[in-house]
C-alpha cells in the first residue's frame, strides 16, 4: 500500500509539474474575431446591439433638427426648415434600414475587431486609429462599402470607405480623398470638429 | 464559483450582444481556455483550434447561460466538449519544430536547455495525449486546472467514483509510460 502510495504521489508531481496553466498565445483573439465576424448567427447578435445605437443616432438627429428649428430665427426659418427636413429624412432612412434589416452593421469600440468585421463583410481592410469608435455598418447596393462611425465630442461623425475607382458612395460629405486603393469620404454633423479627424485620416 | 457583480454584468452585456463586453469575457478566461486544450490535444495548432471553438460556441450561445448557475462550469462544459468532439489532426512534426523555434529565440537561458526543458514538458503532453479521451480530461482538469473529484464530476458529467477509478486507472498508464522522467528519491529531474 505504502509503495502504491509512493508510486501515485510521484505521478502526480510530474503532472502537476508539466500540465500547468500556460498563456494563451497572442494571436488567438484575433482569430476568434474574425471567425466570428464571419458567421452569421453571431453577426446578428451584435447587430442587436448596433441596432439600438443606430436607432439612439437617428434620434439625436432629428431631435438636433427639431431644437435648431426652434431656436431659428425668422428670417432663416425657410432655410432651416429644408436644412432639418434633410435630416429628418437621414433619421427615417436610417430606421427604414434598420427595419428591413438591409444592412449589416457592429457595434464596438475595439479598432481591431472593427476592422476585422469590415474585412470580413466588404473585402476592404480599413486601417483604423484608436479614438471614439462606435461601430461600422455595411453599405450595400450598386457600390458596396463600409461606413465607420466616430464620436467626436458631442458630434457624431462617419468615414465612409469604398474601393477606389468605384461611384462614391459618401452623400454630403465634406472631405474626400484616396488612399490604398481605397476611397474615403468623412462627413461630420458638426463641420468644425472635423479639423480634429483630419489629423487622423487624412493621409492615412 | 459564483458570479460577482462585475462578471454578472459583463455577462449580461455580452448576452445583450455587447462585443466588448465579449472581449472581456475572452481576456478573462482565455488562459484557462487554451490551456485545457494543449494539454488534452499535447499540439499547439490543435489547442488554438479547440480554443477559438469554444469561444465562437461561447459567443453563440451565452444567451443560452441562466446567471443562477456556475459560469465556469458552464464554460468548463464547453470546452470539455469541444476537447471530446475535436478530432486528431496529423502533426507529428508541428510541436518540435515549434518548440524549437521557441527555444532558439528564448534569450534567457541556453538554446540547449529550453529545448530540454521544453522537451520533458512535451513528452508528458504527448504521454498524456495518448490516454483515452475519458481519462485525459480527468486528468487534465485535476492537474491543469485543480478541481476537485466533484467538481469534475459535475463537468464531465459522471460520478466521482467514477473520475477516481479513472484517475487511478491514468496514473497506472503514466506510472510506466513517465518512467525515464523519474529519478531516485521519487523527484522528476
Amino acid at each position: 500500500m505504502l509503495r502504491a502510495e509512493t508510486e501515485a504521489g510521484w505521478v502526480e508531481g510530474v503532472l502537476e509539474q508539466r500540465l500547468c496553466r500556460v498563456a494563451a498565445p497572442g494571436e488567438l483573439w484575433e482569430r476568434v474575431q474574425s471567425s466570428a465576424a464571419r458567421r452569421p448567427g453571431v453577426r446578428s447578435s451584435a447587430q442587436d446591439a448596433a441596432a439600438s445605437w443606430w436607432r439612439t443616432t437617428s434620434a439625436a438627429a432629428a431631435f438636433r433638427g427639431a431644437r435648431f428649428l426652434e431656436s431659428a430665427n425668422a428670417a432663416r426659418r425657410s432655410a432651416c426648415v429644408t436644412a432639418c427636413a434633410a435630416i429628418l429624412v437621414v433619421a427615417a432612412v436610417g430606421l427604414f434600414h434598420l427595419k428591413s434589416g438591409s444592412a449589416a452593421q457592429f457595434r464596438s469600440a475595439d479598432p481591431g475587431a472593427v476592422r476585422a468585421w469590415v474585412l470580413a463583410n466588404t473585402g476592404l481592410d480599413v486601417p483604423l486609429h484608436s479614438g471614439q469608435l462606435v461601430g461600422a455598418s455595411v453599405i450595400r447596393g450598386r457600390v458596396r462599402g463600409a461606413e465607420i462611425a466616430y464620436r467626436i465630442g458631442k458630434h457624431d461623425a462617419t468615414v465612409t470607405v469604398s474601393h477606389a475607382g468605384s461611384a462614391s458612395v459618401a452623400r454630403g460629405a465634406l472631405v474626400s480623398w484616396v488612399a490604398h486603393g481605397q476611397t474615403y469620404s468623412l462627413a461630420c454633423d458638426s463641420p468644425a470638429d472635423l479639423r480634429g479627424c483630419l489629423l487622423c485620416h487624412v493621409g492615412s | 464559483m459564483v458570479l460577482d457583480a462585475n462578471d454578472r454584468e459583463v455577462i449580461e452585456a455580452c448576452q445583450r450582444g455587447d462585443y466588448d463586453a465579449f472581449r472581456l469575457l475572452f481576456e478573462a478566461h482565455q488562459d484557462r481556455v487554451y490551456s485545457i486544450a494543449l494539454r488534452y490535444s499535447g499540439d499547439r495548432a490543435e489547442a488554438m483550434d479547440i480554443a477559438q471553438d469554444t469561444f465562437l460556441k461561447l459567443l453563440s450561445s451565452i444567451r443560452d447561460f441562466r446567471a443562477d448557475s456556475s459560469f465556469e462550469s458552464w464554460l468548463y462544459r464547453i470546452v470539455v466538449n469541444r476537447c471530446l468532439d475535436h478530432k486528431r489532426r496529423g502533426r507529428r512534426w508541428a510541436p518540435f519544430l515549434e518548440g524549437l523555434l521557441e527555444a532558439l529565440s528564448a534569450p534567457a537561458e541556453s538554446a540547449l536547455s529550453g529545448l530540454i526543458r521544453d522537451e520533458k514538458e512535451q513528452s508528458v503532453q504527448e504521454i498524456v495525449a495518448k490516454l483515452c479521451p475519458e481519462q485525459r480530461i480527468v486528468v487534465v482538469l485535476r492537474y491543469t486546472e485543480e478541481l476537485s473529484y466533484e467538481q469534475i464530476a459535475e463537468i464531465v458529467g459522471c460520478s466521482a467514483g467514477t473520475v477516481a477509478s479513472r484517475l487511478s486507472r491514468a496514473h497506472k498508464v503514466l506510472e510506466r509510460r513517465l518512467s525515464h522522467l523519474r529519478v531516485r528519491g521519487g523527484r522528476d529531474a
